[in-house]
């Protein structure tokens, strides 16, 4: 009935055909396929919420809800604006760097770890492709400025806004915004980026 | 104003801007070429930093997403519609209707229909939805995503105990002038897990799931199983 979807690559590896594949027919209810889809990104979405929000019950929420919404919304998934593991990305992003900046608020829980750490690789079964990225991602990184890289990464793996990140460096607002631009900017050129 | 604006772009892709200059810069993306140029490279990039992290979930998370999956409806939507563009068209109308509900104080509470799936869908893929959630030590969790630029809420609950014979769970929203009922569900509505639409937030301080007589009550007359706190 639902012809067996080949299993290669991982997380990290997958060609981008295959999951855009797997999307359209997540779109149209087929299970076996959202499986598949859920196998092949499940430690990169689940990674990332985990190295924003750092608490573990929390980041298994967050996957929960995250694959909840792309199994309701898959339809809304346009390949031409971006990958399908983008997608996957940035959903588990905004919904973790929402759940970071309520739990803030509510016990201003000034988290104490270290900032300029980077990608976290936590994971037992980890494989090649995962690996070569983290390493590249990783030597790209150290290719900023530290003040670039502390604000791209305290944004984005911490979860906090440029105001935050502001006033935690105390460095003013105005610097963070165009050293979170300017670290971009280096970053996918190193990371060679084409789009 | 416009030049700062383009030093923003960095900012947005990195989720690092609060809700109000998040819909602020999304207005700029729309008529911005270049920004919108430098915003594809730079999804591209945030992409790479988010897929270098790997932490593999407990193998029960996989049951527990492949279960609801089979439980939950899709949205049924053909055309695929950008969020901002989404966000625009309803800008208008959101803010209007906050004005009238703010005019008659919280007296526009009602709620949604278990079906209508895309407006909880909205609600939760909302850019400033914040969740609040209350967890029991029998493993009840009752989690509310509330979005004040919808004005309305999701309500989810899970592993809800069963009610005794005779009995409902209503749910209320409490303000400053007490608790409104939010509606009325026997056994017969609770799966797993429970989602209600709530439309009209506006003063609702918490949300809390009582036990009732059959039929309901006009104010709560137990002590509330759970109580979700919202910020
Ligand atoms: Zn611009």
């Amino acid at each position: 009935m639902v012809e067996p979807v080949p299993l290669h690559g991982d997380a990290a590896g997958v060609p981008e055909t295959t999951l855009s594949t797997l999307m359209v027919r997540v779109a149209k209810g087929d299970e076996p396929a959202f499986a598949a889809l859920y196998d092949r990104t499940c430690t990169a979405v689940h990674g990332l919420a985990r190295r924003v929000v750092r608490d573990p019950a929390r980041a298994e929420e967050i996957t929960q809800e995250v694959y909840l919404q792309v199994w309701r919304t898959a339809g809304r998934y346009d390949p031409d604006r971006g990958s399908a593991k983008g997608w996957l990305l940035t959903l588990t992003h905004r919904r973790a760097v929402d759940v970071v900046r309520h739990d803030q608020a509510s016990t201003n829980r000034e988290a104490k770890y270290d900032w300029a750490g980077g990608p976290d690789i936590d994971v037992v079964d980890e494989q090649v492709m995962t690996r070569l990225e983290h390493e590249q991602v990783r030597r790209c990184l150290q290719t900023l400025t530290d003040l670039q890289r502390e604000s791209v990464t305290m944004a984005y793996y911490g979860g906090h806004t440029y105001a935050q990140v502001s006033s935690l460096l105390r460095v003013n607002a105005a610097t963070i915004k165009t050293r979170m631009r300017d670290g971009l900017i280096r970053l996918r050129d190193c990371l060679g980026v084409t789009a | 104003m416009s030049a700062e604006m383009h030093t923003m772009v960095g900012v947005y892709a990195l989720d690092a801007l609060d809700h109000r200059e998040q819909v602020g810069f999304e207005a700029h993306l729309s008529s911005c070429p270049s920004c919108s140029d430098e915003l594809i490279g730079f999804r591209a990039t945030v992409e790479r930093l988010g897929g270098a992290t790997a932490t593999t979930p407990p193998p029960h998370l996989r049951d527990a997403v492949l279960q609801l999956v089979a439980h939950t409806p899709q949205e049924r939507r053909v055309i695929p519609m950008h969020r901002s563009e989404r966000w625009r068209q309803r800008m208008p109308l959101l803010v209007a209707a906050a004005s009238v509900l703010i005019a008659a104080g919280v007296g526009a509470l009602y709620i949604g229909e278990l079906s209508r799936s895309s407006q909880e869908d909205d609600v939760i893929a909302a850019t400033d939805a914040s969740t609040s959630v209350e967890r029991l030590d029998s493993g009840t969790q009752v989690k509310v995503i509330a979005s004040e630029s919808m004005d309305s809420a999701v309500v989810v609950m899970n592993r809800v105990p069963a009610l005794e014979a005779n009995t409902n769970y209503q749910m209320w929203a409490i303000g400053p002038e007490g608790a409104k009922s939010l509606g009325v569900m026997t056994a017969d509505d609770i799966a797993e897990p429970t989602t209600r639409l709530v439309k009209g937030i506006d003063g609702v301080q918490s949300v809390a799931l009582t036990v009732e007589p059959e039929g309901g009550s006009t104010q709560p007359t137990t002590k509330p199983l759970v109580k979700v706190q919202l910020t």
